[in-house]
């Protein structure tokens, strides 16, 4: 029964899970939460039992119709493209739940509860098919978001939770504007109205080369700015340190994670294959954009007194890359980005983390304060070099894949782009060192110190075995996406074929045989 | 000529007989009890078994094909049927709210049934009209009582002030409604919507198309489309919140249906400059709606400026009817005023479970750290406001869908890139209440418990709410076999 409704039961596992907390006795909510999050992630490897890697096709296709009268399905299906953010999901939060442990000390079960209804958010974003259903998944993730910055957040959280909010919403319901224009396009071009992905793809939507104000520039900026505001693209990028810094180590972990990559995939699934002419057309503005926001971004994360802020800066320096790479549209690019959007929900939820440790030690976060920490916390301080080292990109860890490939697509589709985010690379090592060098190593800074000479804050404990259990599986990570690409990339190769060569011409595989005679007309 | 009355014209009144007879029932109960008022559970029975009879009546008496009754000035077509099961439904939830209301005082409360049913009548007046002098009786059957409802209640001068506000601007209104019949009769001859319709000579008239203006004017003044909506903040916030809620669902929703009919009207209006005034009528009722808003602290009256807001939203659908696709449109408007109604009887009967007993009032402040104490509550109130907010997936969202898509159908691009920007602003306020509730503390305590009457509603609102995403295709399917036989 599930090995056909897999999407489904994937998607729906966490709303069940989040109403079930609420029946949970008071102590065991933790455990019970972490049990159902290992589960929904166990589930996740049905998929690759079922996953066809040699098709570019979208596979395990699920439709039912919704709201026949608009063309609204229930339409989720999966290719090479979303599997691994999928995974991605499903893996970051269990993590999360277990690095949470001790920093959420009150609302225990609503903590939880919020957690699960977010990753059925964020499932049912990177899985539907349709439009309507997309926008209602990609909007409802950020109420519970909201929420989780705003109850367990800093002392500004009110402030970033409404900025959040706001921003997210003011970019998206332009896009939803548009998506209703797209469905009445589809009326007048294939006779009904319909949301359906595949069938929008096969969309002629009007594009006029010398005027700016043609129905596809105006609905692609529509969903870029949605996309962008969410990824965050400079200049749109200013809600996202303020939500980092005030968001709880969790909600930090899973908004750098996986949310941003719902903007980027984003492009990936929407702007790309419905306006071909316009991405083409506007190309040089977002290359121009991302190489100054990874620019930019390592700037001004340079300068960054607070350990959390200069981590949040780099996600915009990072997700700058992702941005450069799709907007190359050739197979290196496209694969790059892919990967590195993998990689910075791995290395920077791993470095979120790992500030959200030290954090819960001292409730500072201030890189002056520091030094020296390297002596108190040894197994700390390798762990935050291997984490620090995979984001700046060292060959042999997973950074160095993506941010080649994304260089190397760049490279061919613009040499001058290419060269300028080449710079960002050194930039991105010399904020990083910095602070691992001011925080780890030279004298004891005056939180490190303790009272008599030679000894250090009694505060700062190594890490304790579950912080550890919670960085084993990142670490294993970072050197296995690191070394062995293939593993991964082997599974999203003929989407990624297929993607950039015939954008949007999709085939549709669903799982049994009597499926498709039941849903004969959508291929 | 003298109208023709068959027993098929009288069967239709069915409902109102009911109705008139459970509403004299308590007052007469009270005066022949020597002037004190009967047992309030009773009397509250005895109302809700009169609203489910009419109920059900109403829902048996099916709509076939629309038939006209009464030589012409009654009309009896799905419309009606919707507009009567809906504002029956309203004032089932209104009871309930008003039950254990401190603004509704124990030694009125027949009175207070009284005039109650008597709104319905009005109400119920204004979805049968086929005929403009009938629906100027249905408006005024429906704002008297309404008047005294207003300042009835509480006994602080806020609410005296907005009864007699509501009182002299609505009297306006009626002037100038009186003033529009009174110019289309001199030119058409008939006040009859569809003699007139049909009537294509007439409609080339000035006397005629002024006379319109004026009527519309009057109509619009009911429904608090900006620039006539200065009265509407003072008298949701003065009149007791139950009636509050009556006059924010049922009042809003007869009159847009009433709008609805006479569309066919406004369509002479679309080579006309008069069509550019009323899209920006539309753009100024959601801007206010959602600007003035900003700023106000009481809960009360950012629910009304939010309700200023979704007139704005509806009116772009009447707007897309008069211009556009008549059937798309006319699922929009009622999807969106069906699931509007329920969002805002829900909220309303939050405000009124919480404010406070002294001056019967509830400020932003005082939803301090409530989710700790009454978590399920305030996790409705959210559900509540997100929805009139319109973020997916509450019910909000589809309604706006469903308005949106018709705009877009009729070419208001414009119109709806405002709504939207306009909602987005308007999403500030509607968290400030969530903020306040989630993510401060307080020791203020605000525990007092009004009964189960009005959670009932709140429940109910917010489980169709929730759910609303599931109902919007079988509710076309129903209206498409009820509108368009």
């Amino acid at each position: 029964m599930i090995g056909q409704h897999i999407l489904s039961a994937l998607i729906f596992f966490p709303a069940v899970a989040g109403m079930a907390l609420f029946f949970v006795p008071r102590g065991r909510v933790r455990l019970v939460a972490f049990t159902l999050s290992l589960i929904e992630f166990f589930l996740s490897f049905e998929i690759l039992t079922q996953f066809d890697k040699s098709s570019s096709a979208l596979q395990l296709a699920e439709k039912i119709p919704w709201i026949p009268a608009f063309g609204i399905e229930y339409f989720v299906a999966i290719d090479g493209i979303s599997l691994w953010l999928v995974f991605l999901t499903t893996a970051l939060v269990p993590i999360t739940i277990l690095g949470s442990w001790r920093v959420i000390s009150n609302n225990v079960r609503n903590f939880h509860v919020n957690v699960f209804f977010l990753q059925f958010a964020m499932l049912g974003t990177f899985l539907s098919m349709d439009a309507i259903l997309f926008y209602v998944f990609f909007e409802a993730s950020l109420i519970p978001m909201y929420l989780m910055i705003g109850i367990w957040g800093g002392s500004r959280r009110i402030y970033a939770t409404l900025k959040f909010f706001i921003f997210t919403m003011a970019g998206s319901v332009l896009m939803l504007v548009s998506i209703i224009a797209l469905m009445f396009m589809a009326r007048d071009q294939f006779g009904a109205m319909t949301s359906n992905l595949v069938e929008l793809y096969k969309l002629n939507v009007p594009f006029v080369n010398s005027f700016l104000f043609n129905p596809q520039n105006l609905m692609f900026f529509a969903f870029s700015i949605a996309f962008a505001i969410k990824v965050p693209m400079f200049p749109f990028h200013t809600w996202l340190p303020d939500a980092h810094v005030e968001a709880p180590t969790p909600g930090s972990v899973i908004l750098a994670g996986i949310m941003l990559k719902m903007g980027t995939y984003g492009f990936l699934r929407m702007v790309f294959p419905l306006f071909p002419e316009a991405s083409a057309y506007w190309t040089w503005l977002f290359m121009l954009l991302g190489v100054v926001g990874i620019i930019y971004g390592a700037l001004v994360a340079m300068v960054q007194p607070d350990i959390k802020k200069l981590v949040a800066y780099s996600s915009v320096s990072h997700m700058g890359y992702v941005m450069i790479g799709l907007f190359s549209f050739n197979y290196y690019g496209v694969t790059g980005a892919i990967y590195q959007m993998l990689n910075h929900g791995v290395s920077t939820g791993a470095l979120f983390l790992l500030v959200g440790m030290i954090y819960e030690r001292t409730h500072n976060r201030e890189i002056g304060k520091y030094g020296g920490l390297a002596l108190a916390m040894p197994t700390y301080a390798i762990v935050f070099l291997i984490i620090t080292l995979s984001s700046i990109a060292v060959p042999g860890t997973n950074g160095f894949v993506g941010e080649f490939f994304i260089l190397m697509g760049a490279f061919l589709k613009n040499r001058f782009m290419g060269s300028a985010a080449v710079f960002g690379v050194i930039l991105g090592a010399v904020y990083m060192l910095w602070m691992v060098k001011k925080v780890f190593f030279g004298k004891p800074g005056e939180l490190v110190k303790g009272e008599e000479d030679e000894s250090y804050n009694p505060l700062l404990p190594d890490m304790s075995p579950r912080e550890f259990a919670v960085m084993v599986p990142l670490l294993i990570l970072v050197f296995w996406m690191g070394l062995f690409p293939n593993h991964f990339l082997s599974w999203s190769r003929a989407s990624i074929d297929n993607y950039v060569e015939s954008k949007g011409s999709y085939t549709l595989e669903f799982k049994k045989q009597d499926y498709v005679s039941q849903l004969r007309g959508t291929k | 000529m003298t109208p023709q009355v068959s027993w098929a014209d009288l069967s239709l009144m069915i409902p109102f007989v009911i109705l008139f007879l459970f509403s004299v029932v308590p007052i007469s109960g009270k005066v022949l009890n020597g002037n004190t008022e009967l047992n309030k559970n009773f009397n509250f029975l005895i109302a809700l078994v009169g609203l489910f009879l009419a109920l059900v009546f109403t829902g048996f008496q099916t709509v076939i094909e629309p038939r006209l009754a009464f030589g012409g000035t009654v009309i009896y077509d799905g419309l009606t049927w919707v507009g009567n099961i809906s504002v029956v439904g309203i004032a089932i939830f209104i009871l309930l709210l008003a039950k254990n209301h401190p603004t509704i005082r124990n030694h009125q409360y027949s009175e207070h049934m009284f005039l109650m049913f008597s709104t319905l009548l009005g109400m119920f007046v204004m979805n049968f009209s086929n005929d403009l002098i009938m629906s100027f009786i249905g408006i005024e059957l429906m704002s008297l009582p309404l008047y005294v409802l207003i300042g009835i209640g509480g006994g602080d001068k806020i609410s005296k002030e907005a009864s007699f506000k509501y009182f002299v601007l609505g009297s306006f209104a009626s002037a100038f409604l009186l003033y529009g019949v009174a110019l289309v009769y001199g030119a058409a001859r008939t006040t009859q919507i569809d003699n007139i319709i049909n009537n294509q000579m007439v409609v080339q008239q000035l006397t005629f198309q002024a006379g319109l203006v004026i009527f519309l004017i009057g109509l619009f003044f009911k429904v608090a489309l900006v620039p006539f909506h200065a009265w509407l903040p003072d008298v949701y916030q003065g009149a007791p919140t139950p009636i509050t809620g009556f006059m924010a669902s049922g009042v809003k929703l007869v009159i847009f249906f009433f709008i609805l009919r006479i569309v066919p009207l406004g369509q002479l209006y679309t080579q006309n400059n008069m069509f550019k005034l009323f899209e920006w009528f539309s753009i100024l009722t959601m801007a206010i709606g959602s600007l003035a808003a900003l700023h106000q602290t009481n809960l009360k009256r950012i629910i009304a400026y939010s309700s200023i807001a979704h007139t704005g939203y509806v009116f772009m659908g009447i707007i897309a009817a008069i211009k556009g696709d008549f059937q798309q449109s006319i699922y929009g408007v009622v999807a969106y005023l069906l699931i509007y109604v329920l969002m805002t009887i829900g909220t309303f009967a939050v405000i009124g479970h919480f404010e406070k007993k002294q001056d019967h009032q509830l400020n932003l402040d005082d939803l301090k750290g409530l989710a700790n104490r009454r978590p399920v509550l305030a996790a409705c109130f959210s559900i509540l406001l997100l929805s009139l907010a319109g973020v997916p997936p509450m019910g909000g969202f589809f309604a706006k869908l469903m308005i949106f898509s018709t705009a877009v159908n009729a070419d208001l691009y414009w119109l709806v890139v405002w709504g939207a920007l306009t909602s987005v602003m308007s999403v500030y306020y509607y968290l400030k209440p969530i903020v306040n509730m989630y993510m401060y503390k307080s020791d203020i305590i605000l525990l007092e418990n009004r009964g189960r009457a009005q959670k009932i509603a709140i429940y109910v609102c917010t489980f169709l709410i929730v759910i609303s995403g599931f109902l919007i295709q079988p509710l076309i399917e129903k209206l498409n076999i009820l509108l368009f036989p």
